[in-house]
């Protein structure tokens, strides 16, 4: 069987081009990959949908506790949340693990490159959620494409998005809240970096870079291109898993264990006095709140979830999470290195000022 | 003589590229200038977008992440 799987390796696909430069994998076909991977899903698909009626059976099942006490509720909770949300992690953090291996910063600038505004700025705004990118190489990044010729307000949509917009969130707002949030927040978060990077490419602040960044010439070219196998991005995929969920999972089951207690212990509609839909001044405030808070998506989403089973609007919500992550402080001292204060100013008033609408927007509709 | 360059603004996964490096450097016996270019009009300037970036010989082989001993040992390699 293993000799017939060799045939099909990737050597013999010349799409695929992987010759014999790849050390670690190219043993294993893409085939048996595939097979690995839907027996995955499959086992994945029957353990996820044991995860409710387990956490009910574990919590009866606990000495000392009444059901439906505070407690008992609380602890339900925590013993379903955690394992479903880190399971739905998992799967999507390998997906889009593998989806990214399609996707570098250096493809992303050829693409973008002399493009114009409008459509480059909504292409930019799309590519920022599939691209690979760490905030920590904001600045190389935003010179790499400013100076190759990107229009500054297309990268500053790529800039807006790629944090804003991220698969992390988008899971955990599937998880929690359902897949209607979770498309709103897509949705929206895209159209504020393409409307802010539009805006921002309006006003013609080109002027604020600072000084060495504007004298400099780059090309879109450069980079050696890697060609990948089938195997090679699985793997990648896997990494991913390995070094997000890895990072993220204290995260998440401590925002859970705070949404647990929230969900337990705080009485129903407490959370509508301050950050109900009546409440005009708390979507302002949310995002005053949240932009020097620094903060990943895993540990404030289980949070915002138990606030608004309290009765905290959506909108609200929605508002300050988004400029937890999409504004973050140590971006901007990052960046400062490469705009001058007038222009950082410009990119937080127009995002947070999104942000806003966004979440008085939501609160009037729903 | 060949010259590798680690770019990086000194995160943790520009810390261990550069170990990996001279780790591979070390087994290979090599001889070899490693730099480390923490400036980032220089990164930029190398045509370097996502960093930690590996340069041999001014040559980009790999952006934005780290790179595995085996691959590092594979370049030497061939020099």
């Amino acid at each position: 069987m293993k000799a017939i799987n060799k045939n099909v390796c990737a050597c013999q696909n010349p799409e695929i081009g992987g010759e014999a430069e790849s050390p670690t994998h190219k043993n294993n076909s893409p085939i048996g990959y595939f097979l690995k991977g839907l027996a995955g899903i499959i086992i994945w698909f029957v353990i996820y949908r044991q995860l409710a009626p387990l956490a009910g059976y574990l919590t009866r099942n606990i000495p000392g506790l009444p059901p439906g006490s505070h407690a008992a509720e609380a602890i339900q909770f925590f013993l379903y949340d955690t394992p479903k949300v880190l399971m739905l992690l998992i799967l999507v953090v390998y997906g889009v693990g593998i989806i990214r291996t399609f996707f570098t910063p250096e493809k992303t600038r050829r693409i973008l490159a002399g493009r114009r505004e409008a459509v480059g700025n909504v292409l930019a705004a799309l590519l920022g959620i599939v691209t690979p990118f760490c905030s920590c190489s904001a600045v190389p990044l935003f010179i790499g494409f400013v100076t190759a010729g990107v229009p500054l307000g297309v990268t500053f949509s790529f800039l807006i998005a790629a944090p804003m917009v991220n698969e992390i969130a988008l899971v955990l707002l599937y998880g929690l809240l359902g897949w209607k949030v979770a498309a709103l927040y897509l949705v929206t978060g895209l159209l504020i970096a393409i409307i802010a990077g539009w805006i921002i490419g309006r006003l013609g602040m080109e002027n604020h870079i600072v000084d060495w960044v504007r004298a400099m010439r780059t090309t879109a070219e450069g980079g050696p291109e890697e060609t990948l196998t089938w195997p090679d991005r699985f793997h990648h995929g896997w990494e991913a898993v390995k070094e997000i969920v890895g990072k993220v999972w204290l995260y998440v089951i401590a925002g859970i264990a705070v949404g647990a207690a929230i969900h337990g212990y705080v009485p129903e509609g407490f959370m509508a006095a301050i950050m109900g839909k009546d409440a005009w001044w708390s979507v302002p405030a949310a995002v005053l709140i949240g932009v020097p808070m620094y903060s990943n998506a895993a540990g404030i989403i289980p949070v915002i979830h138990a606030l608004l089973e309290k009765g905290a609007a959506l909108g609200t919500v929605l508002a300050f999470m988004m400029s937890v992550i999409a504004l973050s402080l140590p971006e901007m001292v990052i960046l400062r290195k490469v705009l001058m204060p007038r222009l950082i100013g410009v990119f937080i008033g127009v995002v947070a000022g999104g942000i806003l609408l966004v979440g008085y927007l939501f609160n009037l509709i729903i | 003589m060949i010259n590798i360059k680690i770019c990086g603004p000194g995160c943790a996964s520009c810390t261990k590229t550069e170990e990996i490096v001279r780790q591979a450097v070390a087994d290979s016996e090599v001889n070899a200038i490693i730099e480390k270019i923490t400036d980032f009009a220089d990164i930029a300037q190398l045509g370097v977008l996502s960093t930690p970036a590996v340069l041999i010989n001014d040559r980009i082989k790999c952006v934005g992440k780290i790179p595995t001993q085996d691959e590092v040992n594979n370049w030497l390699k061939y020099m």
